[in-house]
């Protein structure tokens, strides 16, 4: 099996997965530990400065970021040995980032840019026109899944990929543990980026998008930024983890009085988000806190209710949450974990994965690589 | 402990729950403002109970047995018939110790005494061990009128002896006149004498005391003997009562075939009940008469009469309650049943502080009952449900009328404060399928916080106003135009509010903008979890009650608009006039329910 021309003009370094979403760019990239001195001598240098630049630093710009904790050592991909980098960045500097490829001259590297994403399609032009680069467009759901089972064969640096938590409600004792993804199949996958996809994948190559839904990483970021004067992601979530929602919220015991057993509706359950915030009283008694952690319930329960929905017609029993709105947001992975749990009656597992929201980039370099 | 006090006297039954009355009194209490809505709908954080095992005879029948775990002989009853026969039905002013005095049992009757903190037990109305509701009397109907027969209400057929205010017989009332359909609400098929038309729930009943022997004469003596002894007619006044997350619903029926007699007997109180009601279109500063709901010459439980529907704000209701004290309503003892989350969390205040005893109903049982009554008897000969013709176009997008003879199954989504939706089988069988809590209380309260405005009608009219597309991340904003992949439109919303992590688009749109965006959102939201629950439980039928579509217009379109267009056409959203009052409805129904049973 002689590889084709065509098969070395991919493998030319530099090996990106691009995935160009609705509010982050996520960027693989895979960084060669296996060079030999004759490679390194012919490498442009360009080639070699890019290298450079993306391994030896771990922010880039002013909101670039490598995530430094995940990245994959020692991994083989295509007969090279080296190492997955992680890095992401608004896709709001998009066209800063294609300028810089523009003044790198980085389509006189030749390499095929794998990309994904709607941004894929929405900056195709400007890469052309302003970065002289070609972009093989792939889909981003295709991607997804492709990423995360590859991800998932190849393991954590020796630890599991997937994990779910246990005792889930319990703060003392709710733990993360490893969770062997080995009967992947069904699998409701939930891709929770600035919106939802659900996904209900039957094996490698037969999946369908069940449905999705508008409410989903981007409400919850842009709410919280009207709601409470935050700027980053971040600080909503550590606004959120200090607020209490049930002053924001009207449960079924503000209603009820108590429960509302007839249809087994715990007091403590929201009937209504926000619902006392049509008081104004009751308006000027919550903090911003308060709001925050609303919002980010209110959202988290409702992806949660609809992939409840969906699993128990598509009759699957695991549920695969990701994407980057779980980034550093334990408190909504918990309260995914114990509602598909609750409301299910033990029915249903809520899973997470580590490499949360880079699948899709992934996914994009073993397309470049044309890794089955 | 039941004050046996007779009427009030001079007082006139002054207070509105708002707290001003005829005599101008009462300051106004703080309560949000009318623009409040909704209802609990037991909404849930949007999960539903799908998970938890419905059992079988989902008891979509009114349980009349709030009184106690069996109806055979515990809680009304047993004051009610102790008094003997129906004397204490004789007549409509103060009567002997009321049904309700003995009925403070809990419910499940342990005997213990439960506060609202701790009284887990409150929600189980209709244990799953409660009998099934006694076969309809199907039987029995079929010898009976037929809904096509012609009358007027009040009119019954029959026997002249027989039409003694509407009467057919034995106190059982005649079905309501069925004003001009444009469908036929004949029965179908031959099988069920009357397959879809709610009960009219004390003809069901059969009449074991009617003698059977003796001339038409004598027969017709007896009757009229129990007729005004109204054995089998609740005392005035009638109401139903919804009380939900954000506002209360009562409906209330204004008799208008009074007799003069009957004039004379009747309680001040009553009668001031009576002129205050229908002479006021607003009580106090919170307190609205949708006056154009009010159905005319109704017929119920053989009265003939109007039924007016009235709103005030939940948070009301302690000034409401405390008004039942003190224009002293337990007087009256009649019989106060109430649905809704209210009915629970206000139980023992209405005891404590205005000694009435509730007869608590489980809001979706009557929430389906009322809708199905109500839809029977039609709007003042106008159709009940509709649709929107061309929901996809601004220009040719218009309100039809839709019969709803044959509504089973069909998906009844409730938008109150929180939502349920529940598939209806048929009218004893029904499900609830899930919840959302992002509902009506949802979109208001965000509202409030993002655009500063404080009722239901300026968060509207702001949102009438704005564009949400400038709030949202579109698909295009994401794609650059459609994802055909997966026949996502550019013009879809890829992610609602997603604009607004940008601090330039936050500076760049209004709050009309803001209150657009939360309209679409939460409305989008329901409609897409509609959808899914249509889809899988293979109904093609879906109806939207609630307030929080009351002169919501934006929203009914929407999710017209969202029903056919995501299912290409297979699914059809419904509409009804009465909105948010089936469940208050519904609750008035089973006061003449639980009066006929025994």
């Amino acid at each position: 099996n002689k590889p084709t021309p065509f098969f070395f003009l991919r493998r030319i370094f530099p090996w990106f997965g691009l995935d160009i979403g609705g509010t982050l760019v996520k960027l693989v990239y895979f960084e060669p530990k296996d060079i030999t001195a004759e490679e390194e001598e012919e490498e442009v240098e360009s080639l070699k400065s890019i290298r450079k630049y993306l391994t030896s630093n771990v922010a880039y710009g002013s909101t670039g970021i490598r995530d430094v904790h995940l990245e994959l050592k020692d991994l083989t991909l295509c007969g090279r040995k080296g190492n997955l980098h992680f890095i992401r960045f608004p896709t709001h500097d998009m066209p800063a980032f294609i300028q810089m490829g523009r003044d790198k001259n980085f389509s006189s590297l030749h390499t095929v840019f794998c990309a994904t994403g709607g941004g894929a399609y929405k900056f195709e032009q400007d890469f052309l026109t302003i970065g002289d680069l070609q972009l093989c467009k792939l889909d981003e759901l295709d991607c997804l899944i492709k990423g995360i089972l590859y991800i998932d064969s190849v393991g954590f640096n020796g630890r599991s990929q997937c994990y779910y938590f246990e005792n889930p409600a319990d703060s003392e004792k709710c733990q993360k543990l490893p969770f062997d993804l080995k009967n992947p199949y069904p699998l409701l996958l939930v891709n929770i980026g600035s919106g939802v996809s659900i996904l209900a994948v039957y094996s490698k190559d037969n999946y369908k998008r069940v449905t999705g839904t508008s409410l989903g990483g981007g409400t919850f970021f842009g709410l919280c930024c009207l709601l409470t004067g935050c700027t980053t992601f971040e600080e909503a979530l550590e606004m959120a983890s200090r607020g209490d929602s049930t002053k924001v919220d009207k449960l079924v015991r503000d209603i009820y009085g108590g429960d509302y057993e007839r249809f087994g509706l715990p007091g403590w359950a929201v009937a209504s988000s926000f619902g006392n915030m049509m008081s104004k009283e009751k308006r000027e008694a919550v903090s911003k806190e308060d709001l925050a952690r609303a919002t980010l319930i209110t959202i988290t329960n409702n992806i949660g209710s609809i992939a409840r929905m969906c699993a128990l017609n598509e009759n699957i029993n695991q549920v695969v949450f990701v994407g980057n709105f779980l980034r550093i947001n334990t408190i909504a992975m918990r309260l995914l974990a114990y509602a598909l749990d609750y409301w299910s009656k033990g029915q249903l597992k809520a899973l997470f994965s580590e490499h949360e929201g880079y699948f899709g980039a992934v996914g994009a370099l073993l397309e470049l690589l044309k890794i089955p | 402990m039941l004050k046996l006090v007779g009427g009030g006297g001079g007082q006139d039954w002054a207070c509105s729950v708002a707290g001003t009355s005829l005599g101008g009194e009462e300051a106004a209490f703080e309560v949000a403002r009318p623009g409040d809505r909704g209802k609990a709908g037991g909404g849930s954080p949007g999960w539903g109970c799908a998970g938890i095992p419905d059992s079988a005879p989902r008891a979509g029948v009114l349980q009349a047995g709030a009184v106690g775990p069996a109806r055979g002989g515990q809680g009304a009853e047993e004051v009610g018939e102790s008094a003997g026969g129906g004397e204490e039905r004789r007549v409509r002013h103060p009567q002997a110790p009321a049904l309700r005095l003995l009925n403070r049992k809990p419910q499940g009757g342990s005997g213990e005494i439960k506060t609202p903190e701790n009284d887990l037990q409150r929600g189980r109305l209709s244990r799953e061990p409660r009998a099934a509701p006694p076969a309809p009397g199907m039987g029995d109907r079929s010898g009976q009128q037929e809904r096509s027969v012609p009358h007027s209400p009040g009119a019954p057929v029959g026997t002249s002896a027989a039409a003694v205010n509407g009467l057919l017989h034995n106190g059982f009332h005649p079905p309501p006149v069925q004003p001009p359909h444009v469908c036929s609400r004949g029965p179908v098929g031959g099988s069920d004498a009357a397959p879809q038309r709610l009960p009219l729930l004390p003809e069901l009943q059969p009449q074991p005391l009617l003698p059977q022997h003796g001339s038409p004469a004598k027969k017709c003596r007896l009757r009229r003997r129990m007729d005004s002894g109204r054995k089998n007619r609740p005392p005035f006044p009638w109401f139903g009562m919804d009380i939900g997350g954000t506002l209360v619903k009562l409906v209330y029926f204004e008799p208008k075939d009074i007799t003069a007699e009957e004039e004379q007997e009747e309680v001040e109180n009553l009668k001031s009940i009576r002129k205050y009601l229908t002479s006021n279109t607003a009580y106090g500063k919170t307190g609205i008469r949708d006056v154009h709901l009010e159905l005319k010459n109704l017929t119920m439980c053989g009265r003939k009469g109007n039924l007016h529907f009235i709103r005030f704000p939940s948070c009301a209701m302690h000034r409401f309650i405390q008004m039942g004290s003190e224009k002293n309503f337990s007087s009256l003892h009649t019989t106060l049943c109430a649905t809704g989350g209210g009915a629970f969390k206000f139980e023992e205040d209405f005891r404590m502080i205005a000694d009435l005893q509730l007869h608590k109903l489980d809001e979706l049982d009557c929430l389906i009952q009322g809708l199905l009554y109500v839809d029977s008897v039609g709007f003042n000969g106008k159709p009940e449900c509709y649709y929107f013709e061309n929901p996809t176009n601004p220009e040719l997008c218009q309100k039809k009328p839709y019969c709803l003879d044959n509504p089973y199954p069909m998906l009844l989504v409730n938008m109150g404060s929180g939502v349920s939706i529940l598939a209806v089988y048929s009218k004893d069988n029904y499900k609830r399928v899930t919840g959302t809590s992002l509902g009506g209380g949802t979109f208001l309260g965000l509202c409030c916080l993002l655009t500063g405005c404080e009722t239901f009608e300026e968060a509207l009219e702001m949102a009438a106003k704005g564009d949400s597309t400038n709030v949202d991340k579109l698909v295009k904003d994401i794609y650059g135009g459609d994802y055909e992949r997966f026949g996502l439109q550019g013009s879809a919303v890829a992610s609602s509010f997603g604009n607004m992590m940008s601090k330039e688009k936050r500076d760049s749109i209004s709050k009309e903008d803001l209150a657009r965006a939360t309209l679409v959102t939460i409305t989008n939201n329901i409609g897409s979890i509609a959808r899914m629950c249509a889809l899988n439980e293979n109904i093609d039928r879906v109806v939207f009650v609630g307030n929080f579509l009351r002169i919501n217009m934006v929203s009914m379109k929407l999710l017209a608009y969202a029903m056919d267009f995501w299912s290409k056409g297979q699914l059809k959203a419904l509409f009804l006039e009465h909105e948010g009052y089936f469940g208050a409805v519904g609750a008035l129904l089973e006061l003449f329910k639980m009066t006929d049973d025994k």
